[in-house]
């Protein structure tokens, strides 16, 4: 019974610790009823608690899915990923890019590429407020240049100064004109990337 | 034991309270692909044509029969026109090539001509060799699509000449007959391959 007591007076000791973490008090022994005294000990436990902003995006609604564009280097690229945040503060959302552009594989024979260059634009919708901005793929890699260049945090990526929930018109912007008429020539292949799309609050 | 266990609960209990909450983050993934398809341009421009009108003049000597300057005088003349850059999107990119005799409706008899036979000859840089050669007679059958053997320079120059020689009559004495409609042509096609 004694062993029991102690347990119990060890995970309250933890609990006050983790509360208040204030020096520790002097140990109290408390006894069972009959055994000794004191039978009892009194701890307070002051309670601090806040409720950070929630910051996502609005389920089933993240940037995804694929867009394919056939014979790009003639047609251009040009396509929209919608998407919704669910934030109830400030955030700033950020891309990745796999690959600077889209790659096709293979070694690059002089005077042609296998990296196609594009465009990606960023617009974020909030209830007071909206943010755009746009950079070339190139950099949106990892030690690259771009003002929204991931991965997002409180710091990093373009910030929305308003919170937006159920908010419609934010989206992922890719476009390039046609390659045809650019140097060095694209070779033919198949060509992707990925852009990796990173949202946080940014209180 | 219980000691042990006692400081485990309370180190932990100071990690959860101690820090605040993480904010919710979440990630987006999005794929982007697409095609470039076996071609060929004419460049600048993204065309599909090149050439020019080769205008040979007088194509006899004063004695009636064949000028011998014609490969010379096809080359001046023809000068810039007879050079393009191409550029083919594919690694193994093919050549055609179809002489057509120079000739006139007026018909010859005997000892007389309306047609001059020529060879056509292409040089072609690839990114390792300049001027590999390919060429066809005009009394032969065309060149077929041939493997150039590498991709088409793309370095800024032209990388397509066409010139001709080996003019010639039916008969070296023959006599060009009178007319002012004698034409002939040559042919280039450049191909993507597979």
């Amino acid at each position: 019974m004694r062993a029991q007591i102690k347990s119990v007076f060890c995970a309250l000791l933890g609990l006050a610790a983790a509360s208040i973490a204030s020096p520790a008090n002097a140990q109290t022994t408390a006894y069972a009823v009959g055994q000794g005294s004191p039978n009892q000990i009194v701890l307070t436990i002051p309670v601090k608690a806040s409720v950070g902003g929630r910051c996502g995006f609005k389920a089933g609604t993240a940037p995804s899915g694929t867009y394919n564009q056939p014979n790009f280097d003639v047609t251009g690229l040009n396509h929209d990923f919608v998407f919704e945040l669910d934030c109830t503060g400030p955030s700033r959302v950020a891309v990745v890019s796999t690959n600077g552009g889209l790659k096709t594989a293979g070694s690059v024979p002089a005077g042609y590429t296998t990296l196609a260059p594009y465009t990606v634009a960023l617009n974020l919708v909030g209830s007071s407020a909206t943010a755009t901005d746009s950079c070339l793929a190139a950099t949106l890699v990892t030690g690259s240049t771009c003002a929204f260049l991931g991965p997002a945090s409180t710091s990093v990526g373009l910030r929305l100064a308003a919170s937006s929930i159920n908010q419609s018109g934010s989206y992922l912007r890719v476009t390039a004109p046609p390659y045809s008429a650019a140097s060095p020539q694209l070779v033919a292949g198949s060509y992707a990337d990925t852009l990796t799309v990173t949202i946080s609050a940014s209180p | 034991m219980k000691k042990l266990a006692c400081l485990a609960v309370a180190s932990a209990s100071l990690l959860a309270f101690a820090s605040p909450a993480a904010a919710q983050d979440v990630t987006g993934t999005v794929n982007i692909t697409g095609t470039v398809a076996g071609k060929c341009l004419v460049q600048p421009g993204a065309g599909s044509t090149f050439g020019t009108t080769v205008a040979l003049g007088e194509l006899a000597q004063s004695d009636g029969t064949l000028a011998t300057d014609l490969a010379t005088r096809f080359t001046n003349i023809g000068a810039a026109g007879l050079e393009a850059r191409v550029v083919c999107t594919t690694a193994a990119p093919t050549i055609a090539i179809d002489a057509t005799e120079i000739t006139s409706a007026t018909l010859p008899v005997t000892g007389y001509a309306n047609r001059i036979d020529f060879t056509a000859h292409v040089a072609v840089d690839t990114t390792t060799t300049n001027d590999v050669p390919f060429s066809n007679s005009s009394t032969v059958a065309p060149l077929a699509a041939t493997l150039i053997g590498g991709r088409l320079a793309n370095n800024g120059s032209n990388n397509i000449t066409v010139t001709a020689d080996s003019f010639a009559t039916p008969n070296a004495t023959d006599l060009l007959v009178a007319a002012t409609d004698y034409t002939g042509k040559i042919v280039v096609v450049i191909g993507p391959g597979v």
